[in-house]
């Protein structure tokens, strides 16, 4: 079912970015395109219309919250997984009161963020 | 750019810290091996540096804290019994923990390959635990305590009861739903809040076990029980709950209000109800190889490494803060002052800015002091595995741990003292039959003790072995061909300080690998300080380590040799003598001496040394200095006074010139080189040879 499912991810770390990327691509997703900041973000989800989004929270200029309520005003069906750190509590729940279906934490577990994005997509 | 990189002194910080901690602990542990308290704090330690680890990415590291928690998980639930094999394998841990930050903080590559062997030991133990099947990848769930998941209310009000009694007239159906989160699950609150919100997206949620703002708040562990009241079928609800993420077990039933008010009947739950229509789908996940031949390779990070940190006592940087607004007060005065012309106040102010200065110098030092217990702290440990490997019996006594010294000394101390450590356990400290047959206790003792004596620290390290036998160290001499005749007891006994000399019978991976004593030698007098011993034959050994305060700004006697200004550390002057070049120093065949105390002393004629032009005067200054347990008398034309200097440290392509350790700006701008007496006495008497 996911094989060949869309993926943009969002993440300001080069490094983050890499390690989803691996992830996903080794789990039968394709990633549609890459951003490194919320403005991007936007932009790129309009262009490649991906079935999912991983939207880092933290992230200079435009960060995760204010693009995910970029994307819903977009697209009100738009699917945005949340990737959180420890500590941030209070920033996941403003993700999920603007529309987030799910949320990872960081570190990624494979297994774990592999699930989440079969849950968000099924 | 990774934000870790930020973070990473601290984390460094940190993770020295807790591994610290961590050796401490364990090895307490070994002593009192049913100390449920110090397990815990293990395991809290333990569990920190994984989650410091995990969080900078750097993933082999927190492979092994995870697995080597695992352990102390298992001696918290009594599934293992603390024993000394298990202690040495965490020690193992531990030192390969260490290993790997400093790796790190080299920004060196971590690889799976550095911790594979310890993985399959730790392994081993944990089959041995949880028998032979666990599977690998899996551990977690095994170790979920498979308590039956309920959805009974217990914490029912009337209040909740009237709600669905009316809800259910307008055509509400309640469900009791009972969740249980993954073991794992980070983030609980938001993960609640996220079930919650779907729920409350079709209907209501009217009532939580725990109350709604524990679980928001994640203050639970792992089940939740929640009324749900909504137009939906009971498979819709299911489905609903099922499209959550990270939810080990769930259970959704219809409100039945009897049962809540009998007494709370349980119903076991296996793993994921009720769709046993499709046990594949967790089945699946299972299945799959967890990054099993995945070379985890760390991305060393980009930042200024070494950046060197202190921790600082609070009401230090307080004092601080109030002697700098006390010298901007003055300055304000002073700027005042000079406005109006008004000589006297100008005095007065200067004065009390003089006294901060001098008051903010003595505070800036005493910043710069650390305990020299972050040194000693490691070696308890590193005592009891010399004696596990020796085979040997013996027990470190630290005093005067809390003594302080410059954080450069101190950082630089380690290695001197692990080096004479295991000196005394491998040489010193005899095998415990041999100790029993002497009249000895078979448990040896070695006692390391700081402590602060006028401006310097004195550090000992005394063992009660075997000591040194002249005898021994005679023939081990000649048997190098250095030729002992005429040597004294107490001359021979040093040549353990001679470059390359080791008595060990055989090289063990302890100590004497042809580094000798003379390396310690060299690295205290690299700190400024001076290395004694006294050692008696079958009492033991003494090592007297004596070291300045600080190191950056130390009491000089300022001196002139020929028109130049020199340095001389007031450490190593015993006394200064006038003395008539002319009569009161007496030539021998071969040398120059001065009598002192009714013995004749080398002269160093520093002039002639440092090739400056001596004056002609024939009055001239012997400082009398002690290195290397013999006096010298070196030659200066004048004395200028004592004062204090701030070492800087010669440009590294000077720093080939041994004759200095240093350098310090005088009163007048002017350079002056400060002398390494230590180095030219050395040089003077190799010179005679």
């Amino acid at each position: 079912m996911k094989l060949g499912k869309k993926v943009l991810i969002v993440d300001d770390a080069v490094f983050m970015r890499m390690k989803l990327k691996d992830i996903l691509e080794k789990n039968g997703y394709e990633v549609a395109d890459e951003a490194q900041n919320g403005r991007e973000a936007v932009d790129k989800y309009q262009t490649t219309k991906p079935d999912l989004v991983t939207m880092d929270i933290t992230m200079p200029d435009v960060d995760g919250i204010e693009a995910l309520k970029g994307i819903r005003a977009f697209d009100g069906s738009a699917k945005v997984v949340m990737c959180s750190a420890m500590g941030q509590q209070e920033m996941v729940m403003e993700a999920i009161k603007a529309g987030a279906v799910d949320f990872i934490v960081k570190p990624f577990d494979t297994e774990r963020v592999i699930k989440a994005l079969d849950k968000a997509l099924s | 750019m990774d934000d870790n990189s930020v973070y990473r002194d601290l984390f460094f910080e940190e993770s020295d810290d807790n591994l610290q901690q961590l050796n401490d602990n364990v090895l307490e542990l070994e002593s009192e091996p049913d100390n449920m308290d110090l397990v815990n704090e293990i395991f809290r330690s333990a569990h920190t540096l994984k989650g410091m680890a995990a969080t900078m990415g750097y993933d082999v590291m927190t492979k092994l804290t995870h697995k080597m928690e695992n352990m102390f998980d298992f001696f918290k639930s009594g599934k293992l019994k603390v024993n000394s094999d298990y202690i040495s394998l965490i020690f193992k841990c531990l030192d390969k923990l260490s290993q790997l930050v400093e790796d790190l903080r080299d920004e060196k590559e971590l690889s799976e390959d550095q911790i594979s062997e310890l993985l399959s030991e730790l392994a081993k133990v944990e089959e041995s635990v949880n028998g032979k099947k666990t599977e690998k990848n899996t551990g977690t769930q095994k170790t979920v305590k498979e308590e039956t998941l309920t959805s009974v209310q217990e914490h029912l009000e009337e209040a909740d009861l009237d709600v669905i009694q009316k809800a259910g007239v307008e055509g509400y159906q309640a469900y009791s739903v009972a969740v249980r989160l993954d073991k794992e699950t980070l983030l609980k609150g938001p993960r609640v809040y996220l079930i919650m919100e779907k729920l409350e997206q079709e209907g209501d949620v009217i009532h939580t076990e725990p109350t709604v703002d524990l679980l928001e708040n994640g203050d639970f562990e792992t089940d939740f029980k929640l009324i749900f009241l909504t137009k939906d079928s009971l498979a819709e609800v299911k489905q609903n709950i099922d499209s959550n993420s990270e939810i080990a077990a769930f259970s959704v039933e219809e409100f039945d209000e009897k049962k809540h008010y009998q007494t709370a009947k349980t119903a076991p739950l296996p793993k994921k109800e009720p769709e046993k229509a499709q046990p594949a789908k967790p089945e699946k996940a299972k299945s799959k190889p967890q990054k099993d031949n995945k070379k985890t390779v760390e991305k060393p990070h980009h930042s200024n490494t070494r950046n060197q940190s202190i921790r600082v006592d609070l009401s230090r940087l307080d004092r601080f803060l109030n002697l700098v607004s006390e010298l901007v007060v003055y300055r304000n005065q002073l700027d005042d002052a000079s406005k109006r012309n008004s000589e006297v106040e100008v005095k007065d102010s200067l004065e009390q800015v003089s006294r901060l200065t001098s008051e903010l110098q003595e505070l800036v030092l005493k910043i710069r002091m650390q305990q020299v217990s972050v040194v000693f702290t490691r070696f308890p440990r590193m005592v009891r595995d010399l004696a596990r490997d020796l085979n040997k019996d013996m027990e470190l006594v630290i005093e005067g741990e809390e003594t302080e010294l410059d954080k450069t000394v101190v950082s630089e101390l380690s290695e001197p003292l692990i080096h004479l450590l295991r000196n005394s356990s491998d040489h010193g400290i005899e095998a415990p039959d041999v100790r029993e047959k002497m009249g000895k206790p078979r448990k040896g003792t070695i006692k390391l003790s700081a402590y602060q004596e006028g401006n310097r620290v004195n550090i000992t390290l005394e063992d009660d072995g075997k000591g040194l036998d002249p005898q021994v160290m005679k023939e081990s001499a000649e048997s190098k061909g250095i030729d002992t005749t005429r040597m004294s007891d107490d001359e021979l006994i040093h040549l353990i300080f001679h470059p390359g000399f080791s008595t060990a019978k055989k090289v063990t991976n302890i100590s004497g690998r042809g580094v000798g004593l003379d390396a310690v030698m060299a690295k205290i007098g690299e700190l400024g300080g001076s290395l004694e011993m006294k050692t008696k034959l079958h009492v033991g050994t003494k090592f007297i380590i004596k070291l300045p305060l600080t190191l950056s700004i130390i009491q000089a006697l300022m001196v002139k040799i020929g028109e130049e200004i020199f340095a001389v550390p007031l450490d190593v002057v015993e006394r200064v003598v006038m003395i008539n070049d002319k009569e009161d120093l007496i030539k021998t065949s071969d040398q120059e001496v001065y009598r002192y105390q009714n013995e004749l002393i080398p002269v160093v004629r520093t002039a002639q040394l440092l090739q400056i032009p001596d004056t002609k005067d024939t009055k001239k200054f012997a400082i009398i200095v002690k290195s290397d347990h013999s006096y010298h008398a070196v030659l200066v034309s004048e004395l200028i006074g004592q004062q204090e200097i701030v070492i800087k440290k010669l440009d590294s392509v000077l720093q080939g010139l041994k004759r200095y350790q240093g350098a310090t700006i005088i009163g007048n701008g002017a350079v002056a080189l400060i002398l390494d007496i230590n180095a030219i006495c050395q040089e003077k008497k190799v010179s005679q040879k």
